[in-house]
């Protein structure tokens, strides 16, 4: 069936199976493999994208749901001239990248808390990503990397 | 595979009539694993989240009601809704799984452990059924018939959930043991809704229903009859906890043992009406 919709600010006009994940339509159809596939049951969170501003796992989103709305990819975080974003700043410096696999859906849950709520308790941070999961990093990392991307977001805001 | 995409509730009971071997896909947040895993896939999904009718929470003379296709998100952020709907709603998956996931997928899905469930059979919701031309109301006491099994026929839909305004009164709470706080699903849920008396302070109406415990999300009478009428100490209730434990018939399955639901969920039992009475507003 035909679907369009908006991809890292992009119109997209597809012809799908009905039955086809948008994980599948992201990484094959579309060729951005930053979007990871780990459990494919929504428990790990790796394939997390943002559905009109919202985390959703694309591994539980069949692509006709897509129809009208509006997708970010972790590719859309890139900055102009290939810097990086804040965000996946502060993940590197505070070393909260080990294998990499569960980090673009991290950066993304990140983005999707940052964007509601600014300066996040722990607790909050904890909350906002419960839907992520790491194997290698122990998590204290990760909590650490969003405080200094709250940080980083203010301080480019002021 | 074809995929319909209905905007109107009229619309929606067509299809479930003329089509034959659909299946009513809302967030799909359980049925694309179950496509995925089994690779059985129905020959048409009616997407029913395109439906303004069937989303929302809207306050109403009668007291609340909530459209079937509301997203649990939209659920646990409710301040309208009673604490024991909401906290359940809140206890459910992650962020993720909470902004698809829909309260009337949790309840067709009918699974033991859903954390919606023991919440509405708590506070006596009544769910609207609907078939083209016909519709009925049906409790959550007789809504859920086994797990993952309702009275729900082929052609019908879950439409609206009604919660009495007699239940937006009182104070509830809800809880529930898993083995980590995010994403877990629930080895055992209790929540309990009660009213005390503006005078005395005495319990002047109790109700408590568990889940995970049982084929369908259960009442415990017997300790909502211990409890009733009493201003309850420490062992008051416990002894009414012990009731708890014995009305329940849990099994051993693959995330807990039926002896450790025993044990738990008298302290679970324990906390959450402890929690009520000291600190009735802290929902």
């Amino acid at each position: 069936m035909l679907i369009e919709f908006i991809c890292n600010g992009k119109k997209i006009n597809i012809d799908v199976p009905a039955d086809m994940r948008v994980l599948d339509l992201i990484r094959d159809g579309l060729g951005l493999t930053g979007t990871k596939c780990g459990c494919s049951k929504g428990e790990c969170g790796a394939c997390t994208i943002l559905v009109d501003g919202l985390p959703e796992c694309s591994c539980l989103l069949l692509a006709p749901k897509l129809q009208g709305r509006e997708i970010t990819t972790i590719e859309a975080l890139e900055r102009p001239g290939g810097k990086l974003h804040p965000i996946q700043e502060a993940f590197l410096e505070e070393g909260a990248v080990q294998c990499g696999f569960c980090t673009p859906g991290m950066i993304l849950s990140t983005k999707a808390l940052l964007d509601v709520n600014p300066s996040p308790s722990v607790a909050e941070i904890e909350e906002g990503l419960s839907g992520n999961i790491c194997r290698c990093t122990g998590y204290t990392k990760i909590v650490k990397a969003v405080q200094s991307s709250a940080l980083k977001l203010q301080g480019a805001e002021i | 595979m074809r995929y319909l995409q209905p905007e109107t509730i009229e619309d929606l009971l067509k299809d479930l009539d003329y089509e034959s071997n659909n299946q009513i896909i809302a967030g799909g947040s359980d049925l694309v694993i179950i496509m995925e895993e089994t690779g059985i896939k129905p020959e048409i999904l009616i997407d029913i989240t395109n439906i303004d009718e069937l989303k929302g929470i809207r306050k109403e003379e009668y007291g609340i009601s909530i459209g079937a296709a509301t997203t649990i998100a939209d659920i646990s952020s409710n301040q309208e809704l009673p604490c024991c709907l909401a906290t359940g709603a809140a206890s459910i998956g992650s962020p993720q799984i909470r902004n698809v996931a829909t309260i009337g997928g949790n309840l067709c899905n009918a699974s033991p452990c859903g954390d919606t469930l023991a919440p509405l059979l708590c506070l006596s919701a009544d769910f609207l059924l609907q078939a083209n031309q016909k519709e009925r109301w049906v409790s959550a006491e007789n809504f859920f018939i086994g797990p993952k099994k309702t009275v729900l026929n082929k052609n019908e839909v879950l439409s609206q959930i009604r919660i009495n305004k007699k239940y937006l009164e009182g104070y509830s709470g809800f809880g529930m043991i898993g083995q980590r706080n995010g994403q877990a699903i629930s080895q055992v849920n209790l929540a309990v809704w009660l009213k005390r008396s503006d005078e005395s302070g005495l319990i002047e109406e109790i109700r408590i229903a568990a889940g995970s415990v049982a084929p369908t999300p259960i009442r415990i009478p017997e300790a909502e009859e211990m409890l009733c009428g009493t201003n309850p100490d420490s062992e008051l209730i416990l002894r009414a906890g012990l009731l708890v434990q014995t009305g329940i018939s849990p099994i051993d399955d693959v995330r807990s043992s039926a002896e450790y639901r025993q044990d738990v969920i008298i302290g679970l039992f324990y906390d959450i009406i402890t929690q009520i009475l000291k600190e009735p507003k802290s929902c």
